[in-house]
Protein backbone atom coordinates (compact mmCIF):
# COMPACT_ATOMS: atom_id res chain seq x y z
CA UNK A 1 0.00 0.00 0.00
CA UNK A 2 1.47 3.52 -0.81
CA UNK A 3 2.65 5.33 2.07
CA UNK A 4 0.20 9.11 2.06
CA UNK A 5 1.52 10.32 5.65
CA UNK A 6 3.89 12.43 5.79
CA UNK A 7 3.69 14.09 2.72
CA UNK A 8 7.12 13.90 1.33
CA UNK A 9 6.10 15.12 -2.76
CA UNK A 10 6.07 18.41 -3.86
CA UNK A 11 2.83 18.17 -5.02
CA UNK A 12 1.37 16.61 -1.97
CA UNK A 13 2.78 19.75 0.12
CA UNK A 14 1.14 21.66 -2.31
CA UNK A 15 -2.09 20.28 -1.85
CA UNK A 16 -2.32 20.28 1.53
CA UNK A 17 -0.74 24.22 1.91
CA UNK A 18 -3.62 25.23 -0.50
CA UNK A 19 -6.01 23.50 1.07
CA UNK A 20 -5.39 24.41 4.44
CA UNK A 21 -4.98 27.96 3.52
CA UNK A 22 -8.39 27.76 1.04
CA UNK A 23 -10.15 26.50 3.67
CA UNK A 24 -9.29 29.36 6.40
CA UNK A 25 -9.99 31.40 3.65
CA UNK A 26 -13.44 30.31 2.48
CA UNK A 27 -15.70 31.58 5.39
CA UNK A 28 -15.03 35.19 4.32
CA UNK A 29 -18.21 34.36 2.15
CA UNK A 30 -20.12 34.20 4.97
CA UNK A 31 -19.24 38.18 5.71
CA UNK A 32 -21.57 38.78 3.18
CA UNK A 33 -24.42 36.65 3.98
CA UNK A 34 -27.61 37.56 5.96
CA UNK A 35 -27.52 35.35 8.58
CA UNK A 36 -24.26 33.28 8.61
CA UNK A 37 -23.58 30.51 10.63
CA UNK A 38 -20.23 30.53 12.51
CA UNK A 39 -18.56 27.04 12.52
CA UNK A 40 -15.17 25.40 13.62
CA UNK A 41 -12.60 25.93 12.91
CA UNK A 42 -12.93 27.32 9.77
CA UNK A 43 -14.92 30.38 10.80
CA UNK A 44 -15.94 33.72 9.77
CA UNK A 45 -14.70 35.49 13.06
CA UNK A 46 -18.01 37.33 13.70
CA UNK A 47 -16.51 38.07 17.55
CA UNK A 48 -16.36 41.77 17.99
CA UNK A 49 -17.60 42.70 14.55
CA UNK A 50 -21.66 43.65 15.84
CA UNK A 51 -22.37 46.75 15.74
CA UNK A 52 -24.04 47.68 19.51
CA UNK A 53 -25.82 49.86 20.85
CA UNK A 54 -26.44 52.04 24.16
CA UNK A 55 -28.23 48.72 25.89
CA UNK A 56 -27.54 45.10 26.25
CA UNK A 57 -29.76 42.78 27.10
CA UNK A 58 -28.36 39.86 29.20
CA UNK A 59 -30.65 36.93 30.64
CA UNK A 60 -28.91 35.40 34.04
CA UNK A 61 -30.26 34.19 37.06
CA UNK A 62 -30.45 35.81 40.20
CA UNK A 63 -31.40 34.91 44.01
CA UNK A 64 -34.14 36.59 46.24
CA UNK A 65 -33.18 36.83 49.63
CA UNK A 66 -35.79 36.46 52.55
CA UNK A 67 -35.89 40.26 53.09
CA UNK A 68 -36.34 40.81 49.28
CA UNK A 69 -32.50 42.28 48.35
CA UNK A 70 -31.20 40.67 45.56
CA UNK A 71 -27.81 38.40 44.58
CA UNK A 72 -26.71 37.43 41.22
CA UNK A 73 -26.17 33.60 41.13
CA UNK A 74 -23.34 32.32 38.82
CA UNK A 75 -24.48 30.98 35.62
CA UNK A 76 -22.74 27.48 36.12
CA UNK A 77 -26.01 27.02 38.72
CA UNK A 78 -27.77 26.78 35.28
CA UNK A 79 -26.22 25.81 32.45
CA UNK A 80 -22.89 24.08 31.39
CA UNK A 81 -19.79 24.97 28.90
CA UNK A 82 -18.13 27.81 29.97
CA UNK A 83 -19.53 31.41 30.34
CA UNK A 84 -20.24 32.25 26.98
CA UNK A 85 -21.93 28.61 26.17
CA UNK A 86 -23.90 28.98 29.29
CA UNK A 87 -25.15 32.76 28.45
CA UNK A 88 -26.46 31.46 25.23
CA UNK A 89 -28.46 28.29 26.78
CA UNK A 90 -29.48 30.97 29.84
CA UNK A 91 -30.88 33.28 27.00
CA UNK A 92 -32.62 30.15 25.19
CA UNK A 93 -34.54 29.16 28.22
CA UNK A 94 -35.45 32.43 28.96
CA UNK A 95 -37.01 33.07 25.53
CA UNK A 96 -39.83 31.14 26.53
CA UNK A 97 -41.64 31.07 29.66
CA UNK A 98 -42.07 27.45 30.41
CA UNK A 99 -38.51 26.40 29.34
CA UNK A 100 -37.78 29.67 31.88
CA UNK A 101 -40.13 28.11 34.91
CA UNK A 102 -38.14 24.59 34.50
CA UNK A 103 -34.49 26.14 34.97
CA UNK A 104 -35.42 28.46 37.77
CA UNK A 105 -36.65 25.22 39.28
CA UNK A 106 -33.77 23.38 38.63
CA UNK A 107 -31.58 25.92 39.94
CA UNK A 108 -33.81 26.17 43.21
CA UNK A 109 -33.27 22.15 43.68
CA UNK A 110 -29.57 22.83 43.04
CA UNK A 111 -28.99 25.08 45.57
CA UNK A 112 -31.27 23.02 48.30
CA UNK A 113 -29.27 19.97 47.19
CA UNK A 114 -25.58 21.51 47.78
CA UNK A 115 -26.68 24.05 50.47
CA UNK A 116 -25.38 27.18 49.07
CA UNK A 117 -26.27 30.49 49.14
CA UNK A 118 -28.15 29.64 52.70
CA UNK A 119 -29.79 33.05 52.84
CA UNK A 120 -31.76 33.08 49.07
CA UNK A 121 -35.28 31.47 49.15
CA UNK A 122 -36.43 32.02 45.57
CA UNK A 123 -34.21 31.64 41.81
CA UNK A 124 -35.48 33.93 39.22
CA UNK A 125 -34.43 33.86 35.39
CA UNK A 126 -34.43 37.47 34.16
CA UNK A 127 -33.92 39.40 31.27
CA UNK A 128 -31.83 42.24 32.67
CA UNK A 129 -31.02 45.53 30.25
CA UNK A 130 -28.38 47.18 30.78
CA UNK A 131 -26.45 50.66 29.95
CA UNK A 132 -23.21 50.36 27.98
CA UNK A 133 -22.41 53.92 29.47
CA UNK A 134 -22.78 53.28 32.85
CA UNK A 135 -20.26 50.33 32.73
CA UNK A 136 -17.73 53.22 32.93
CA UNK A 137 -19.19 55.12 35.74
CA UNK A 138 -17.88 54.50 39.41
CA UNK A 139 -20.50 51.56 41.56
CA UNK A 140 -22.04 48.04 40.74
CA UNK A 141 -22.81 47.01 37.66
CA UNK A 142 -26.36 47.01 37.85
CA UNK A 143 -29.19 46.74 35.36
CA UNK A 144 -31.60 49.84 33.64
CA UNK A 145 -34.57 47.47 34.22
CA UNK A 146 -35.03 43.97 34.74
CA UNK A 147 -38.15 41.08 32.90
CA UNK A 148 -38.57 38.37 35.54
CA UNK A 149 -39.49 35.87 33.30
CA UNK A 150 -39.65 32.73 35.95
CA UNK A 151 -39.69 32.13 39.15
CA UNK A 152 -38.75 28.97 41.85
CA UNK A 153 -39.03 29.01 45.85
CA UNK A 154 -36.28 26.80 46.96
CA UNK A 155 -37.81 23.64 48.82
CA UNK A 156 -37.71 23.86 52.46
CA UNK A 157 -36.60 27.63 52.98
CA UNK A 158 -38.76 30.57 53.88
CA UNK A 159 -41.24 32.64 51.73
CA UNK A 160 -39.27 36.53 50.98
CA UNK A 161 -41.03 39.29 52.47
CA UNK A 162 -42.17 41.36 49.91
CA UNK A 163 -39.61 43.86 51.04
CA UNK A 164 -37.88 45.27 47.71
CA UNK A 165 -36.55 47.92 46.94
CA UNK A 166 -38.81 51.04 45.47
CA UNK A 167 -36.74 51.27 42.03
CA UNK A 168 -36.53 47.81 41.81
CA UNK A 169 -40.39 47.52 41.58
CA UNK A 170 -40.55 50.75 39.69
CA UNK A 171 -37.98 48.79 37.09
CA UNK A 172 -39.54 45.92 37.32
CA UNK A 173 -42.96 47.38 36.90
CA UNK A 174 -41.66 49.37 33.85
CA UNK A 175 -40.79 45.59 31.59
CA UNK A 176 -44.18 44.45 32.07
CA UNK A 177 -44.78 45.81 28.78
CA UNK A 178 -42.30 44.18 26.56
CA UNK A 179 -43.10 41.34 24.89
CA UNK A 180 -42.20 37.45 25.26
CA UNK A 181 -39.91 36.70 22.57
CA UNK A 182 -37.42 39.83 22.54
CA UNK A 183 -34.28 39.40 20.19
CA UNK B 1 4.26 32.59 -9.46
CA UNK B 2 7.84 31.89 -9.12
CA UNK B 3 8.47 33.76 -6.31
CA UNK B 4 5.98 32.16 -4.61
CA UNK B 5 7.23 28.73 -5.77
CA UNK B 6 10.42 29.84 -4.26
CA UNK B 7 9.41 31.25 -0.95
CA UNK B 8 7.46 27.74 -0.29
CA UNK B 9 9.70 25.43 -0.85
CA UNK B 10 12.65 27.37 0.99
CA UNK B 11 14.45 24.40 3.05
CA UNK B 12 14.81 23.90 6.75
CA UNK B 13 16.32 22.17 9.42
CA UNK B 14 14.29 18.79 9.94
CA UNK B 15 14.75 20.19 13.24
CA UNK B 16 13.32 23.25 12.90
CA UNK B 17 9.62 21.77 12.47
CA UNK B 18 10.31 19.18 15.17
CA UNK B 19 10.49 21.53 17.64
CA UNK B 20 7.02 23.32 16.15
CA UNK B 21 6.01 19.55 16.93
CA UNK B 22 6.75 19.00 20.23
CA UNK B 23 5.47 22.53 21.73
CA UNK B 24 2.11 22.79 19.69
CA UNK B 25 1.34 18.69 20.43
CA UNK B 26 2.97 19.07 24.33
CA UNK B 27 0.62 22.90 24.63
CA UNK B 28 -2.37 20.91 23.21
CA UNK B 29 -2.07 17.87 25.71
CA UNK B 30 -1.84 20.43 28.91
CA UNK B 31 -4.67 22.62 27.57
CA UNK B 32 -7.06 19.90 26.74
CA UNK B 33 -6.02 17.47 30.18
CA UNK B 34 -6.64 20.67 32.51
CA UNK B 35 -10.35 20.57 30.27
CA UNK B 36 -11.05 17.25 31.16
CA UNK B 37 -14.24 18.15 33.26
CA UNK B 38 -15.37 20.40 31.25
CA UNK B 39 -15.19 18.53 27.73
CA UNK B 40 -17.03 15.63 29.35
CA UNK B 41 -19.79 17.41 31.63
CA UNK B 42 -20.56 19.73 28.44
CA UNK B 43 -21.22 16.64 26.41
CA UNK B 44 -23.56 15.19 29.02
CA UNK B 45 -25.42 18.61 28.42
CA UNK B 46 -29.50 18.98 27.56
CA UNK B 47 -30.00 17.51 23.99
CA UNK B 48 -31.92 20.90 23.58
CA UNK B 49 -28.61 23.12 23.56
CA UNK B 50 -26.83 20.46 21.37
CA UNK B 51 -26.38 22.90 17.86
CA UNK B 52 -23.57 21.01 16.07
CA UNK B 53 -21.06 22.56 14.31
CA UNK B 54 -18.42 21.63 11.60
CA UNK B 55 -17.28 17.41 11.45
CA UNK B 56 -19.57 17.25 14.00
CA UNK B 57 -22.76 19.02 11.78
CA UNK B 58 -24.28 15.71 10.23
CA UNK B 59 -24.91 14.94 14.18
CA UNK B 60 -29.15 14.69 14.73
CA UNK B 61 -28.46 14.40 18.49
CA UNK B 62 -25.59 14.52 20.62
CA UNK B 63 -23.34 11.29 20.94
CA UNK B 64 -23.62 9.36 24.48
CA UNK B 65 -20.65 11.42 26.85
CA UNK B 66 -19.31 8.10 27.46
CA UNK B 67 -18.10 8.08 24.00
CA UNK B 68 -16.94 11.50 23.95
CA UNK B 69 -14.60 10.71 27.28
CA UNK B 70 -13.37 7.78 25.16
CA UNK B 71 -12.49 10.12 22.13
CA UNK B 72 -11.07 12.89 24.40
CA UNK B 73 -8.89 10.36 26.20
CA UNK B 74 -7.73 8.79 22.73
CA UNK B 75 -7.04 12.36 21.97
CA UNK B 76 -4.57 12.49 25.44
CA UNK B 77 -2.65 9.67 24.43
CA UNK B 78 -2.04 10.94 20.47
CA UNK B 79 -0.84 14.48 21.46
CA UNK B 80 2.02 12.37 23.49
CA UNK B 81 2.58 9.82 21.31
CA UNK B 82 2.66 12.32 18.59
CA UNK B 83 4.58 15.05 20.31
CA UNK B 84 7.00 12.34 21.28
CA UNK B 85 7.35 11.42 17.62
CA UNK B 86 6.16 7.71 17.96
CA UNK B 87 4.97 6.34 14.98
CA UNK B 88 4.30 9.68 13.32
CA UNK B 89 3.30 8.44 9.90
CA UNK B 90 -0.09 7.32 11.82
CA UNK B 91 -0.58 9.21 15.23
CA UNK B 92 0.64 12.30 13.19
CA UNK B 93 -2.53 12.43 10.88
CA UNK B 94 -4.86 10.27 13.71
CA UNK B 95 -3.93 13.12 16.68
CA UNK B 96 -5.14 15.90 13.74
CA UNK B 97 -8.29 14.39 13.34
CA UNK B 98 -8.82 13.73 16.88
CA UNK B 99 -7.94 16.82 17.86
CA UNK B 100 -10.26 18.29 15.13
CA UNK B 101 -13.44 16.43 16.38
CA UNK B 102 -12.29 16.57 20.39
CA UNK B 103 -12.46 20.92 19.87
CA UNK B 104 -15.17 20.49 17.49
CA UNK B 105 -17.49 18.72 19.63
CA UNK B 106 -17.13 20.78 22.14
CA UNK B 107 -17.95 23.92 20.39
CA UNK B 108 -21.12 22.20 19.56
CA UNK B 109 -22.94 23.67 22.39
CA UNK B 110 -24.75 26.76 21.56
CA UNK B 111 -21.77 29.02 21.37
CA UNK B 112 -18.48 28.64 18.88
CA UNK B 113 -15.41 30.11 20.78
CA UNK B 114 -12.30 31.38 18.84
CA UNK B 115 -9.26 30.44 21.18
CA UNK B 116 -8.90 26.96 19.60
CA UNK B 117 -8.90 27.61 15.68
CA UNK B 118 -5.71 27.58 14.83
CA UNK B 119 -3.89 25.12 17.41
CA UNK B 120 -6.28 22.80 15.43
CA UNK B 121 -5.18 24.36 12.13
CA UNK B 122 -1.35 23.81 12.94
CA UNK B 123 -2.14 20.52 14.44
CA UNK B 124 -3.59 19.38 10.54
CA UNK B 125 -0.46 20.64 8.93
CA UNK B 126 1.82 19.40 11.26
CA UNK B 127 0.36 15.50 11.19
CA UNK B 128 0.50 15.40 7.39
CA UNK B 129 4.08 16.58 7.48
CA UNK B 130 7.48 14.79 7.95
CA UNK B 131 7.42 16.88 11.73
CA UNK B 132 8.97 13.69 13.10
CA UNK B 133 12.08 13.30 11.38
CA UNK B 134 14.38 14.91 14.25
CA UNK B 135 13.93 15.00 18.50
CA UNK B 136 11.88 12.04 17.77
CA UNK B 137 11.38 8.64 19.20
CA UNK B 138 11.17 7.68 15.41
CA UNK B 139 14.14 9.26 14.81
CA UNK B 140 15.64 7.48 17.39
CA UNK B 141 14.94 3.99 16.24
CA UNK B 142 16.03 4.86 12.68
CA UNK B 143 19.28 6.09 14.40
CA UNK B 144 19.47 2.79 16.07
CA UNK B 145 19.18 1.35 12.78
CA UNK B 146 21.76 3.39 11.06
CA UNK B 147 19.73 4.97 8.82
CA UNK B 148 21.36 8.27 7.23
CA UNK B 149 20.37 10.91 9.55
CA UNK B 150 18.03 13.76 7.61
CA UNK B 151 19.80 17.02 6.04
CA UNK B 152 17.73 20.07 5.84
CA UNK B 153 15.39 20.40 2.70
CA UNK B 154 12.39 21.52 1.12
CA UNK B 155 10.54 18.91 3.03
CA UNK B 156 10.97 21.17 6.38
CA UNK B 157 10.29 23.97 5.04
CA UNK B 158 7.10 24.01 3.15
CA UNK B 159 5.25 22.60 7.11
CA UNK B 160 6.35 25.70 8.74
CA UNK B 161 5.14 27.78 5.62
CA UNK B 162 2.44 26.32 5.71
CA UNK B 163 1.57 27.15 9.65
CA UNK B 164 2.62 30.66 8.92
CA UNK B 165 -0.05 31.60 6.14
CA UNK B 166 -2.69 29.56 8.07
CA UNK B 167 -1.78 32.12 10.93
CA UNK B 168 -1.76 34.90 8.75
CA UNK B 169 -4.90 33.73 6.99
CA UNK B 170 -6.72 33.69 10.07
CA UNK B 171 -5.63 36.80 11.19
CA UNK B 172 -6.88 38.32 7.93
CA UNK B 173 -10.11 36.91 8.09
CA UNK B 174 -10.34 38.58 11.48
CA UNK B 175 -9.83 41.65 10.07
CA UNK B 176 -11.91 41.59 7.34
CA UNK B 177 -14.72 40.20 9.29
CA UNK B 178 -14.62 44.15 10.62
CA UNK B 179 -14.33 45.57 7.53
CA UNK B 180 -17.40 44.02 6.34
CA UNK B 181 -19.29 44.43 9.04
CA UNK B 182 -21.44 46.72 9.92
CA UNK B 183 -19.53 49.03 11.36
CA UNK B 184 -16.75 48.96 8.24
CA UNK B 185 -13.99 51.67 8.34
CA UNK B 186 -15.54 53.12 11.87
CA UNK B 187 -14.31 50.23 13.61
CA UNK B 188 -10.75 51.58 14.04
CA UNK B 189 -12.04 54.51 15.76
CA UNK B 190 -12.33 52.80 19.22
CA UNK B 191 -15.70 53.74 20.18
CA UNK B 192 -16.58 50.44 19.07
CA UNK B 193 -13.77 48.73 20.92
CA UNK B 194 -14.89 50.75 23.81
CA UNK B 195 -18.30 49.34 24.05
CA UNK B 196 -17.30 46.05 23.14
CA UNK B 197 -15.37 46.26 26.33
CA UNK B 198 -18.26 47.24 28.13
CA UNK B 199 -20.60 44.69 26.93
CA UNK B 200 -17.79 41.51 28.17
CA UNK B 201 -17.61 43.28 31.34
CA UNK B 202 -21.76 43.43 32.09
CA UNK B 203 -22.19 39.73 30.42
CA UNK B 204 -19.44 38.56 33.00
CA UNK B 205 -20.73 41.05 35.96
CA UNK B 206 -24.30 38.78 35.21
CA UNK B 207 -22.72 35.33 34.75
CA UNK B 208 -19.74 35.68 36.79
CA UNK B 209 -20.78 37.53 40.44
CA UNK B 210 -17.88 36.53 41.92
CA UNK B 211 -15.43 38.27 39.44
CA UNK B 212 -14.37 41.50 39.63
CA UNK B 213 -17.73 43.23 38.38
CA UNK B 214 -16.17 46.62 37.51
CA UNK B 215 -13.57 47.62 35.15
CA UNK B 216 -10.15 46.43 35.35
CA UNK B 217 -7.70 49.31 36.06
CA UNK B 218 -6.48 49.59 32.67
CA UNK B 219 -9.42 49.89 31.58
CA UNK B 220 -9.78 53.22 34.04
CA UNK B 221 -6.51 54.11 32.86
CA UNK B 222 -7.48 53.95 29.35
CA UNK B 223 -10.70 55.57 29.83
CA UNK B 224 -8.81 58.50 31.26
CA UNK B 225 -7.20 58.80 27.89
CA UNK B 226 -10.20 58.50 25.34
CA UNK B 227 -7.44 58.74 22.39
CA UNK B 228 -5.82 55.29 23.70
CA UNK B 229 -9.09 53.34 22.37
CA UNK B 230 -8.46 54.60 18.88
CA UNK B 231 -4.64 53.51 19.28
CA UNK B 232 -5.54 50.02 20.73
CA UNK B 233 -8.92 49.63 17.61
CA UNK B 234 -6.31 50.96 14.97
CA UNK B 235 -3.49 48.85 15.95
CA UNK B 236 -5.69 45.85 15.91
CA UNK B 237 -6.96 46.20 12.91
CA UNK B 238 -3.41 47.37 11.41
CA UNK B 239 -2.11 43.75 12.96
CA UNK B 240 -4.90 41.38 11.56
CA UNK B 241 -5.46 42.93 8.40
CA UNK B 242 -1.26 43.36 8.06
CA UNK B 243 -0.98 39.78 8.70
CA UNK B 244 0.35 38.65 5.66
CA UNK B 245 3.16 40.97 5.55
CA UNK B 246 4.79 38.56 8.34
CA UNK B 247 4.90 35.95 5.15
CA UNK B 248 7.31 38.32 3.14
CA UNK B 249 10.39 37.83 5.30
CA UNK B 250 11.18 35.90 8.63
CA UNK B 251 12.12 39.45 10.63
CA UNK B 252 8.94 40.67 9.68
CA UNK B 253 7.13 37.69 10.45
CA UNK B 254 9.21 37.91 13.90
CA UNK B 255 8.13 41.83 14.01
CA UNK B 256 4.51 40.74 13.66
CA UNK B 257 4.07 38.25 16.15
CA UNK B 258 5.52 40.65 18.57
CA UNK B 259 2.93 42.64 17.56
CA UNK B 260 -0.44 39.97 17.75
CA UNK B 261 1.30 38.91 21.14
CA UNK B 262 0.70 42.44 22.42
CA UNK B 263 -3.13 42.53 20.50
CA UNK B 264 -3.79 39.30 22.67
CA UNK B 265 -2.17 40.93 25.64
CA UNK B 266 -4.43 44.05 25.15
CA UNK B 267 -7.38 41.76 24.44
CA UNK B 268 -6.75 39.99 28.07
CA UNK B 269 -5.94 43.64 29.96
CA UNK B 270 -9.08 44.90 29.00
CA UNK B 271 -11.90 42.15 28.38
CA UNK B 272 -10.08 39.33 30.46
CA UNK B 273 -10.42 36.90 27.58
CA UNK B 274 -7.34 34.82 27.33
CA UNK B 275 -6.32 33.50 23.91
CA UNK B 276 -4.06 31.06 25.60
CA UNK B 277 -2.57 29.72 22.55
CA UNK B 278 -1.68 32.95 21.03
CA UNK B 279 -0.59 34.19 24.80
CA UNK B 280 1.49 30.94 25.35
CA UNK B 281 3.48 32.45 21.99
CA UNK B 282 3.82 28.60 20.76
CA UNK B 283 0.89 29.76 18.10
CA UNK B 284 3.87 31.98 16.65
CA UNK B 285 6.75 29.19 16.92
CA UNK B 286 6.86 28.79 13.38
CA UNK B 287 7.32 32.50 12.80
CA UNK B 288 10.63 32.49 14.84
CA UNK B 289 12.13 29.28 13.09
CA UNK B 290 11.11 30.00 9.73
CA UNK B 291 12.91 29.30 7.05
CA UNK B 292 15.75 32.16 4.98
CA UNK B 293 15.98 32.76 1.77
CA UNK B 294 18.65 30.58 0.49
Amino acid sequence: MKQVTPVRSRTGATVVAAGLVGAVLAPIVNQFRDAPRDSFPLSHYPMFSARRGEHLRVAFVRGVRADGSIVVLDSRLAARGGMNQERKQIAARARRRRRASSLAARVACRIKRRGIHPDVVAVEVVRGRFSIADYFKSGPVEPVDVEVRARADIPGRSEPQNTASAPRQEAERRIESIPETLP
Amino acid sequence: MRRIVTWFFRPSSPRAIAVVRIVTNGWTLWYLAKRWRLITRTASGSPRDFDPVGIARPLRRPLPPRVIAATTAANYTTLALAGLGVAHRITGPLNAALTWWTLTYRNSWSMVFHNDNLAVLHLTALGVAPSADALSVDALVRHRFRTATPQPSWQYGWPLQTINAVTAGVYLVCGLAKLTGPLGRQWATGQHLRSQVAVDGIRKAALRPDADRKASPFVEFIERRPWMWNVFAAGSLAAELGAPIALVHPRLGRAWSIGAWGMHAGIKATMQITFRYQLSGIAYTAFALAPKAA
